[in-house]
């Protein structure tokens, strides 16, 4: 077959094009190699074959191909990787926002490098022991009252610190955590629209897609979410890829295509919703939202443990994992059901003898609250329940100026015997400390199915912080272990999709060679020619 | 595996990161001397240390509550001691004052000494230590021994020769002041006191000073005194007459011995509580220093291992991120 004169330059061309293709992806791979997001480029290559197929005959001879051409440029991106780096970041999330929180409410409680509760509690015990050597004196009963008011101004101020960090975290939740979500899923709807404009006309906007990625990874940290592509037909036989965002194993959409819809809280009952308003309703995605920092929040804010109602479980207007999770209400209504149970311990003991039988036993009382409710009726102070938020010295007792406690509750030997030095009723509420209460969830005694503890005030003040410490403990493994896992995929991402230097350096010696090569060739042609035209036949 | 350049770096930084952290925190230990520094770190522990400090704060309260009750016997035993001198002086003069050598006036200047005796008792009986009459049982506020217009002692107010009051003197005879001193103080089913889980220190001086009789045949010590010297007064003074009241007050008199030796026997087993107390408040220091309290030495090595790990990672980053191909091309 005969060679057209001018053949080997179409090729001489191709390959300096090429390469020089090739070095400006290096440029671009070497300029961006600390640039967050950024995954590695590639220039995609083929060798041009001769078309043969429109020849009348049959081609003798040898059919040479006619260089080489640049496909496009494609990025090195495991889908299967970003699939579970982003389950991982989703557990990772949720736990991150529990351990926080839990440490935030482990420094109410923890009592290791400062006296707190517990300490006072004993103070308490000391100052009534120091009681039984001077019963009925005023002084000494002013030392136990205020010893008794410290502890419950420490039950306030534990309730008080408790709503701080329910307040904080829900305000993380609402203005942070929420609100980054729908501006990951606005700005993420944004760029479909930008990276579908470009695929349209041919360009694969391969950096929108990094940015676009980017932001899918961070969204998966906030909350669970499952990526789809759903290719669009634009017509002349080609699809583009679009991108729908819904929440992990629903059909709520975050976002669709061009769109995005917003989530949003709303506290209903007590509990903490996320409600997700997309263009024609709104929808309650509480109970199906299951990784990410969202999920880290509601469990926090909601979980209420044994104390949860079937009102709080209920998988419609509840919170389904209320009861599987101990979350800040849970530890609160622990810290509630402890002042409550002291306060009416307390109470019961102080109560005085009215009247006695002939027998010598008590036959009428008279009631001397120790403690009561802050904010109660002062005329039906029983109305109000004690909690740890509200307890307080009685009214009665803080003013009391002369003795208050009750020392003795046995009958007088005779009707003007002093019996002011007697103890056996500060004995009685000393036991108190002493003695094994049972704690119940519903603080109603009459059933006996709702146990929580059975123990002392103080066993039970300790059985509630070493939960907490169990917690944060087992958060802290769970949080390591999904953030170790997630950087071993990242890891692995990274092998895959970044940049590194030598490559490139290897690269850059290779395809500047190519290139030199590609530009000989060219001489050498050019030397061809020059031989034929100018020096043949002369 | 293909390694790259930012893979190396942010390993890098992970670990230095890691090893920083674990630094800082062995660190602390240095500096605060303890194991750990939140119950999160350590619960088992944790849950040890609050369960030991209780039963530590205990002790100390045990502690001042035997020191309190030793305090406490102390003063009844030196009033008592008084007491018991005062009655042998009673005895030795009424010795003196029925020898069948002596006048009437003799006898009116003995019994003026018994009648300072009397007085002497009188102040005794109503001693007070701190704000609690010693032999007052539960009284705090008012005195507890007086005496009626015939110069009979009153305890609280009753008669002490008085067979009517038998029955609530036999209760304030029997009055207990109970004092918990780690006994394991118990109450009952009924939601009574279980009386040997606690020490009782009431010292009722109606107990060993006597009550009932009569008017005329007292069976209390300070009574006796008196109607010991009325019968010295007596100009019918006779042997026979007063007598009764002498073998009645001998007998009487054993009792206030009885009680000295009483507290004597007290007070040592206070003792007994208060070494008891004072081992098991050591024992529960150690075992407090042990859970919560690093050795020093131990913590020290495990910051310098650290540290020099550390210094090790420091040297390697330099190593590390100093070369690619880059630098050798020419």
């Amino acid at each position: 077959m005969l060679r057209s004169t001018f053949l080997g330059y179409k090729t001489a061309t191709s390959a300096l094009k090429v390469n020089q293709n090739h070095m400006d992806v290096v440029g671009q791979n070497i300029s961006n190699i600390n640039t967050k997001g950024y995954t590695r480029q590639r220039l995609d290559i083929s060798s041009v074959a001769f078309n043969t197929s429109n020849l009348k005959y049959g081609t003798p001879g040898p059919v040479i191909g006619q260089g080489v051409n640049a496909n496009g440029v494609s990025q090195f991106r495991d889908a299967f990787l970003d699939l579970r780096y982003r389950m991982e970041t989703s557990k990772a999330g949720s736990e991150q926002v529990q351990l926080e929180a839990l440490r935030d409410l482990e420094s109410v409680f923890d009592e290791i490098s400062m006296d707190k509760l517990d300490a006072q509690f004993s103070d308490l015990l000391t100052q009534l022991h120091s009681l039984t050597s001077s019963p009925s004196d005023p002084v000494m009963e002013g030392v136990v009252r205020t010893s008794a008011e410290i502890l419950t101004q420490m039950f306030n101020d534990y309730s008080r610190d408790i709503e701080t960090i329910y307040n904080q975290q829900l305000n993380y939740l609402e203005n942070g955590a929420v609100e980054k979500v729908n501006e990951l899923t606005k700005n993420i709807a944004k760029l479909n629209q930008q990276i579908k404009e470009s695929n349209i006309s041919g360009n694969p906007a391969l950096e929108l897609n990094d940015e676009r990625n980017m932001l899918v990874d961070e969204l998966s940290n906030y909350i669970d979410i499952e990526v789809d592509i759903e290719p669009l037909n634009i017509g002349g036989g080609k699809t583009i890829d679009e991108l729908v965002i819904r929440l992990s194993g629903t059909t709520y959409e975050l976002v669709n295509r061009n769109n995005s819809n917003t989530i949003s809280v709303n506290e209903q009952n007590g509990l903490i919703k996320i409600e997700l308003t997309g263009a024609t309703d709104t929808d309650d995605i509480t109970n199906f939202i299951k990784g990410g920092q969202i999920d880290g929040y509601l469990k926090f804010l909601n979980g209420k443990g044994e104390f949860a109602t079937v009102d709080d479980i209920d998988p419609v207007n509840g919170y389904e994992k209320a009861a599987e999770v101990k979350g800040i209400q849970y530890y609160n209504n622990m810290l509630d059901t402890l002042a409550n149970k002291f306060a009416t311990v307390m109470n019961e003991l102080n109560r005085k003898p009215d009247s006695f039988d002939i027998d010598g036993n008590v036959q009428t009382w008279i009631t001397k609250p120790l403690f009561g409710a802050r904010g109660a009726d002062p005329s039906d102070p029983d109305t109000e329940i004690i909690r740890a938020g509200n307890i307080k010295i009685s009214d009665d007792w803080a003013s009391a100026t002369d003795s208050y406690i009750t020392n003795t509750i046995k009958e007088k030997a005779g009707v003007d015997e002093d019996n002011t030095g007697a103890v056996d009723n500060i004995l009685r509420m000393i036991n108190a400390f002493n003695a094994k209460n049972e704690f119940d969830v519903d603080r109603d005694p009459s059933t006996t199915n709702d146990i929580l503890f059975k123990g002392t005030f103080q066993e039970f003040l300790s059985y509630t912080t070493t939960k907490l410490n169990l917690q944060t403990a087992d958060v802290q493994i769970s949080f390591d272990t999904y953030s170790e896992t997630q950087f071993h995929i990242d890891y692995a991402r990274s092998s895959m999709s970044s940049v590194d230097l030598n490559e490139e350096g290897v690269n850059l010696l290779q395809y500047s060679k190519s290139y030199n090569a590609a530009a000989r060739l060219m001489t050498t042609l050019d030397e061809m020619l020059e031989t034929l035209i100018n020096r043949m036949g002369v | 595996m293909r390694i790259t350049t930012s893979m190396m770096s942010n390993k890098y930084i992970k670990n230095l990161n890691k090893s920083a952290y674990e630094m800082n925190y062995l660190s602390e230990k240095v500096e605060t001397g303890r194991k750990f520094v939140k119950g999160s770190e350590d619960p088992v522990s944790a849950i040890k240390a609050y369960k030991l400090r209780r039963e530590y704060r205990t002790t100390e309260i045990y502690d001042t509550n035997i020191r309190d009750v030793e305090s406490f016997l102390t003063a009844a035993e030196t009033n008592l001691t008084e007491i018991s001198n005062n009655m042998e002086s009673v005895y030795t003069s009424y010795l003196k004052g029925i020898n069948g050598t002596m006048n009437d006036e003799d006898r009116e200047i003995i019994a003026k000494q018994l009648e300072n005796l009397q007085r002497s008792i009188l102040t005794s009986l109503n001693a007070k230590f701190e704000d609690r009459y010693v032999f007052g049982g539960t009284n705090k506020e008012e005195i507890p021994f007086t005496l009626d217009m015939n110069g009979n002692l009153l305890f609280k107010g009753l008669d002490v020769n008085d067979p009517a009051n038998k029955e609530a003197l036999d209760k304030l005879a029997n009055e207990t002041i109970n004092i918990d001193l780690g006994l394991g103080m118990t109450f009952n089913g009924d939601g009574e006191l279980n009386t040997d889980t606690v020490f009782d220190m009431s010292m009722s001086g109606i107990k060993f000073m006597g009550y009932g009789g009569t008017d005329d045949n007292p069976e209390n010590l300070y009574n006796l005194i008196g109607k010991i010297k009325d019968e010295l007064r007596n100009p019918d003074f006779s042997i026979d007459k007063i007598s009764p009241y002498i073998d009645r007050f001998e007998e009487q008199k054993k009792q206030v011995l009885v009680h000295i030796t009483d507290i004597g026997a007290k007070t040592n087993y206070l003792d007994f509580l208060k070494t008891r107390n004072e081992d098991n408040q050591f024992n529960l220091n150690k075992k407090l220093l042990e859970v919560e309290f690093e050795d020093p030495a131990e913590a020290i090595v495990n910051f310098k291992m650290q540290e020099y790990s550390y210094n090790a990672a420091l040297s390697m980053g330099n190593r590390i991120l100093q070369n690619s191909f880059i630098d050798f091309m020419k």
